[in-house]
């Protein structure tokens, strides 16, 4: 990305360039096509007043003291007899003082058969000029320069008449006018260019007082931006706030799950060494002790292991399953653990229902489910897993007859580490965690509910439901 | 000795426990906060132990009304080593802590340090007159010469040179002996402390009639 300040000089450079040749060209042709209007008027009107005064009876000599009149000096004015040019003797009535300019304005009569008459200086330089054909305006070559020509017919004296201006002379004023129009133009455009750098670096303050502020934060810092900003960067400045409050909260969930796992690493860890410090002191249990120590520090790790690796990948690759065979499995596999502690434990409900989920993420969040229910309910009590359809839904529940939960914990025991209180049993407080991860990523809903008058009831209902295919 | 622990960990609390008792402690053992803070009120002990990750209250506001309603010498135990975790703990009032997991040695040599620090002594040999006990290494010599003593022989007799001079009750020796809600034999004091004076000097301990026992720090 190129930078704010240089894309708008750069742009509003090339557009005000462009805005000024635009202007500069209109100015050219609407100069150039209004001039020509004046200056035709002026051809026309003219031409009408010399018409006006021609006299109907007028003789050669009549129009040969016009022509030394309209002569001027080393550029006489042509009179023609039968289309022969015929010389003119009376120079001393011919302006000695004239414009330059006046040569390129010419007069010329002509007869209606189309034989000139009389032609001014200009018309005679390289043969007569040639004669009108209808009445109007022209352009016209000759002797290699461009002539307008307004032409009329005066029937009073039988004469056509033409008075034509040369083009140059039109041109050389137009370009004048463009040019005294286009000089302070050039001269303001750097001027302006200037300025508008200086508005636009003062402009695009605000954004490097607001990047330079988040530029120099330490990584540690992450108080809000409260520096005022103008209105544009309000939405900016309000989303980064937001982006460094969750951040915040991010970083505050990972401070304190490695605060917890340090906890529940650390404390099976001290037990199994200070057991084993009194096993070696000759204590006879508490060899024993450290075993169980080293069990539970073996879930613990096995269960963050778990948790990491979910955390790492993304989706799951679900396909149609059948729970039952798997959560059968796992009933018989955890019924030792049961049996030893005199526990009643039951599968209940449909032998066959299907969900859309991964086999192996089903086993590991049913086995949580069930090891908790057992590890929490007393010996003699009863736990009871139960397939079923719910308002056609699949789900999967898990009863047991141990102490329940208190109310405000029932959302929060997902949370990592989280342990119901005053429990004489160890768990890692990771299995519902766990439990609750895998369930959002099957797109499925826990369900923690106490029961009466105690124990605890949790379903697992999967939304996404297929036709089973049998 | 009489250790207060308050550990929510039932195979940590065990193990500790056992621990401290091999050494000559008398352990009461508590998992939750609350029950430790009532406890203190009722019962003497020497020095508490106490676990900053407990369930029922924040080990830190555990720690706080620990400290508004006792002086005794306090040790924590964390699993939290970062620093302001444990700046945090010694501000609240403890008087040490040790990290999990520890060296059950570490433990008891800074048990010792931070009891000895409250009754004011630098070193770790106690003396008195005749009478020196060196508590890293339970020794009690007298006159010069090493005597063996049985465990509750010799926490009764530190306890007594603790606060020598002192009259300390008879119940309070009880406690000491058994721990709280153990059965106490009605003259398990009497003997033990015959014993002692059997193995030592019949006047070093003195009976105060009706009240307790006393040390004489004189006694040569």
């Amino acid at each position: 990305m190129i930078s704010i300040r240089r894309y708008l000089l750069r742009t509003l450079a090339i557009a005000l360039v462009l805005a000024g040749g635009v202007a500069f060209t209109a100015a050219y042709l609407i100069t150039d096509h209004e001039l020509e209007e004046i200056l035709d008027t002026q051809l026309s009107l003219h031409s009408r007043i010399v018409a006006g005064q021609l006299d109907p009876n007028a003789t050669i000599d009549d129009y040969a003291r016009l022509a030394s009149h309209l002569g001027l000096p080393e550029y006489p004015a042509q009179l023609y007899r039968d289309g022969i040019a015929v010389p003119v003797n009376s120079p001393e009535s011919s302006p000695k003082l004239y414009h330059e300019e006046e040569l390129k304005l010419v007069l010329g009569f002509w007869n209606s058969d189309g034989s000139p008459r009389l032609l001014g200086g200009k018309w005679n330089d390289a043969g007569p000029f040639p004669a009108p054909l209808e009445e109007g305006f022209r352009w016209e070559s000759y002797d290699g320069h461009r002539w307008r020509v307004f032409s009329m017919f005066d029937i009073t004296t039988d004469t056509w008449i033409s008075m034509g201006l040369r083009g140059s002379f039109h041109d050389e004023v137009v370009e004048r006018i463009t040019w005294n129009n286009l000089l302070p133009m050039l001269f303001l455009l750097p001027l302006l260019l200037w300025l508008m750098s200086r508005i636009i670096r003062r402009g695009i303050v605000p954004i490097q007082a607001l990047s330079s502020q988040v530029q120099g934060r330490s990584a540690r810092d992450l108080s809000e931006i409260d520096n005022p900003v103008p209105q544009e960067l309000n939405g900016l400045r309000q989303s980064l706030n937001d982006f460094i409050a969750r951040l915040k909260e991010t970083l505050e969930r990972e401070r304190r799950f490695t605060a917890d796992a340090a906890h529940e690493l650390r404390t099976p860890l001290a037990a199994l060494r200070i057991h084993l410090d009194n096993a070696q002191a000759g204590g006879e249990q508490s060899l024993q002790k450290a075993y169980i120590g080293v069990e539970r520090l073996q879930r613990v790790v096995e269960q963050l292991l778990i948790l990491a690796r979910l955390d790492q990948v993304a989706t799951t690759s679900s396909a149609t399953i059948d729970l039952y065979p798997i959560i059968a499995e796992l009933v018989a596999e955890l019924w030792p653990l049961a049996e030893e502690r005199d526990q009643h434990l039951r599968l209940t409900g449909l032998t066959r229902l299907e969900v859309r989920a991964d086999e192996i993420e089903v086993g590991i969040l049913f086995r949580n489910l069930l090891d908790n229910a057992l590890r929490y309910t007393s010996e003699g009590g009863q736990v009871e897993v139960e397939l079923a359809l719910w308002e056609g839904l699949p789900q999967l529940t898990v009863r047991d007859t141990g102490p329940g939960l208190p109310e405000a914990l029932l959302d929060k025991v997902t949370e990592r580490f989280r342990r119901a209180s005053g429990q004489g049993t160890t768990g890692s407080g990771l299995g519902l965690s766990i439990v609750s991860e895998l369930v959002q990523r099957q797109q499925a809903i826990l369900t923690l509910t106490n029961r009466e008058p105690s124990g605890l009831e949790v379903s697992v209902r999967w939304e996404r439901v297929y036709a089973c295919a049998s | 000795m009489r250790a207060l622990l308050i550990e929510d960990d039932p195979l940590l609390g065990d193990g500790i426990k056992t621990a401290l008792e091999r050494e000559g402690y008398t352990v009461d053992w508590f998992m939750l906060g609350r029950e430790a803070i009532s406890a203190i009120g009722s019962e003497t002990f020497s020095v508490i132990i106490l676990d900053l990750g407990l369930p029922d209250m924040d080990g830190m506001q555990v720690l706080q009304l620990l400290r508004q309603q006792s002086t005794l010498p306090i040790l924590i135990l964390t699993a939290r080593d970062a620093m302001e975790d444990r700046i945090g703990g010694l501000d609240a009032g403890a008087d040490d802590y040790v990290l999990k997991p520890f060296n059950l040695q570490e433990l008891l040599a800074r048990l010792r340090v931070v009891m000895r620090r409250a009754e004011g002594r630098a070193s770790q040999i106690l003396t008195l007159g005749a009478l020196s006990i060196d508590e890293a290494r339970h020794a009690v010599s007298w006159r010069g010469k090493d005597v063996k003593l049985g465990r509750r022989e010799y926490a009764l007799l530190l306890e007594l040179a603790r606060h020598p001079d002192r009259v300390l009750s008879r119940p309070r020796l009880e406690n000491l002996l058994y721990g709280w809600g153990e059965e106490v034999e009605s003259n398990a004091v009497e003997v033990h402390i015959h014993h002692l004076r059997k193995k030592l000097e019949k006047h070093l301990i003195i009976n105060v009639r009706g009240i307790g026992y006393r040390l004489d720090s004189q006694a040569r």
